[in-house]
């Protein structure tokens, strides 16, 4: 697992600590090279554990970053007679916890210390339904195209994966650590709101695949090829919000939906079957009739016989953007939890789509979706929630202020 | 010397040999900007502690934290000073009985000592204002050998460890198991 460059600089970090290095003879150097090589495997049997996702910034952490292996989603209700002054205190709370946490250090008032060995790449990300701003009355604040989604035909929603007045989603690469910070986050937020619902997800742990691979759902899909790339003007513009209320600007709008998954029946689909169903090659993520994942869909291509390669009813053409503004950023996680019967095993996706403006990017693509996607027959809306995620802060200041104050 | 054969190519050994010479220099200069913590009282992870007896004007609550001593003489925390409380004191709780710490907390030299609840703490008295989950204090800690420390805007938070027994009335025994 050590790269060479890594054994090195674990070397250099030696050498120099003793200082005896400046006329470093074959013997002082090999001395140096065995200490670094030690030191870099320590350093590597932690290497999970000391990553760090930088929380402050103009954007809150956990959406423009690859997708952790463990996810908490969190959402609350708030307690009778809660005021906007409340609620800013609840967000000084979180912010203190975000900021220690997420560098590895634990809460304040943590009787469990110990558990906090690293941040594991934890990030805290912090937003607010639509029934918020009505109980507080904050309609003003509410961003442009930010609204509870209409019901779809194909729901089946549950309430108690629905709705939420704040959500906190918390995710880390460590499992652990994730279950430890998860229960802090809900005992600091315990004077202000009740817990509404948690639902867990994940994708591959680090050290599974390689860097930048598109990720892959449990129908064995490959899932989110259409993204806009991290870190691009692109991402930006599709994400973030530019302007409106200021605790938003620099925020994002989310869709949370829970896809609960038929995979018995998916099962019994053969392959081309179910590559016709997506518009994809299962193996290599590709449009069908191309050979690379990020190859171009040519929605006009014929068959021999003068069938659509990409069937009418295939899920990448109706999910297709009818023009660029129908873009979002999906970062989902699956879940696998147990069924009602024993013995019985629920699989899904906690389906995400990050968007400056739900109404003008999402919703066009999700009615489309609705009325007409063979994908439909095994898979099913179960939960359903949106939330305005307020923008990031810098050290020092607090989440969500300007929308409180 | 098993180790220099190890997958070194050439031009990466010669590499690591300037870096190795450079190194020195850098770790030098950077000793140079390093926080000087020796010689002085540290305080981490200070917190005061929201609860029913604090929502109010006229209440009490304690305050905790990690007091570290990086002198080289024995040094004790006697109490301190807030805007919002006119008696601040130290405490300890023994055999789940809460009672001031005469004499204040003694801190050796080297040693971290935690106050936590249950266990030793600063109390604040007559609260003069409600502290409240989410708000912020402010407290100077008075210490015997070393100088006032100065806490801004201490976070309060919730905590049912090491409940202690604030309540006037004795605390309930428990009943006998079935």
């Amino acid at each position: 697992m050590l790269t060479r460059r890594q054994i090195i600089l674990g070397s250099l970090a030696t050498a120099g600590a003793a200082g005896t290095v400046l006329a470093a003879g074959g013997a002082a150097v090999a001395e140096a090279y065995k200490n670094g090589y030690s030191d870099a495997i320590a350093a590597n049997q932690t290497a999970v554990a000391s990553r760090k996702t930088n929380w402050a910034g103009e954007h809150q952490a956990g959406i423009e970053s690859k997708a952790q292996a463990h996810s908490n989603f969190l959402a609350f209700e708030l307690l009778p007679n809660v005021t906007s002054d409340d609620m800013l205190r609840w967000m000084v709370l979180l912010t203190d916890d975000i900021s220690r946490l997420s560098g590895g250090q634990s809460a304040l008032a943590d009787p469990h210390p110990e558990l906090v060995v690293g941040p594991a790449n934890l990030t805290v990300t912090l937003g607010f339904g639509p029934a918020l701003f009505k109980k507080l009355s904050l309609e003003a604040k509410v961003p442009v195209g930010f609204a509870e989604l209409p019901s779809f035909k194909i729901d089946r929603l549950d309430e108690k994966f629905c709705g939420g007045d704040v959500l906190i989603h918390v995710s880390a690469d460590d499992l652990q650590i994730l279950s430890h910070v998860t229960r802090i986050l809900i005992r600091d937020s315990s004077s202000f709101a009740t817990s509404k619902w948690i639902q867990p997800g994940f994708t591959n742990a680090i050290g599974t695949t390689p860097e930048g691979k598109t990720q892959r759902n449990l129908m064995g899909q490959v899932d989110g090829t259409d993204n806009p790339d991290l870190g691009t003007e692109d991402f930006d513009k599709l994400v973030w919000i530019a302007d409106g209320p200021k605790w938003a600007v620099g925020g994002t709008q989310l869709v949370l939906r829970r896809i609960r998954m038929n995979l018995d029946t998916w099962d019994k689909l053969g392959r081309e079957a179910k590559e016709d169903v997506i518009g994809r090659h299962l193996d290599t993520g590709a449009p069908l009739g191309k050979t690379n994942e990020f190859d171009f869909l040519d929605f006009n291509a014929k068959k021999p016989n003068g069938l659509d390669v990409i069937p009418a009813f295939a899920h990448v053409r109706r999910a297709s953007a009818a023009d660029l503004g129908e873009r979002f950023f999906r970062r989902p996680f699956n879940y696998q939890v147990l069924g009602e019967n024993p013995g019985e095993l629920e699989s899904g996706l906690l389906w995400t789509a990050y968007a400056r403006d739900l109404t003008k990017q999402y919703l066009p693509v999700q009615k489309r979706l609705a009325e007409f996607d063979l994908l439909n027959q095994w898979t099913t809306p179960v939960g359903s929630a949106v939330f305005a995620i307020a923008r990031g802060v810098e050290p020092g200041q607090i989440l969500a202020e300007e929308l409180f104050s | 010397m098993r180790f220099l054969t190890y997958n070194l190519g050439d031009k990466l050994f010669k590499k690591a040999l300037i870096a190795l010479i450079m190194v020195p220099a850098m770790i030098f200069s950077l000793a140079a900007c390093a926080p000087a913590e020796a010689g002085k009282v540290e305080v981490t992870g200070a917190w005061v502690r929201a609860s029913e007896y604090s929502d109010h004007a006229g209440g009490m609550t304690g305050v905790f934290m990690q007091i570290t001593n990086n002198t080289d003489k024995t040094v004790t925390l006697i109490g301190g000073t807030s805007e919002i409380a006119p008696m601040v004191e130290t405490h300890q709780v023994v055999d789940g009985v809460m009672s001031k710490k005469e004499g204040g907390i003694e801190i050796k030299p080297g040693e971290t000592v935690s106050l936590e609840p249950g266990g030793l703490h600063v109390m604040l008295m007559g609260l003069t204002e409600a502290i409240l989950v989410g708000t912020k204090i402010n407290l100077t800690l008075k210490f015997d050998g070393a100088d006032d420390i100065v806490l801004p805007e201490m976070l309060a938070k919730t905590s049912e460890s090491g409940d202690e027994d604030y309540d006037p009335s004795p605390m309930p025994m428990p009943e006998s198991s079935n």
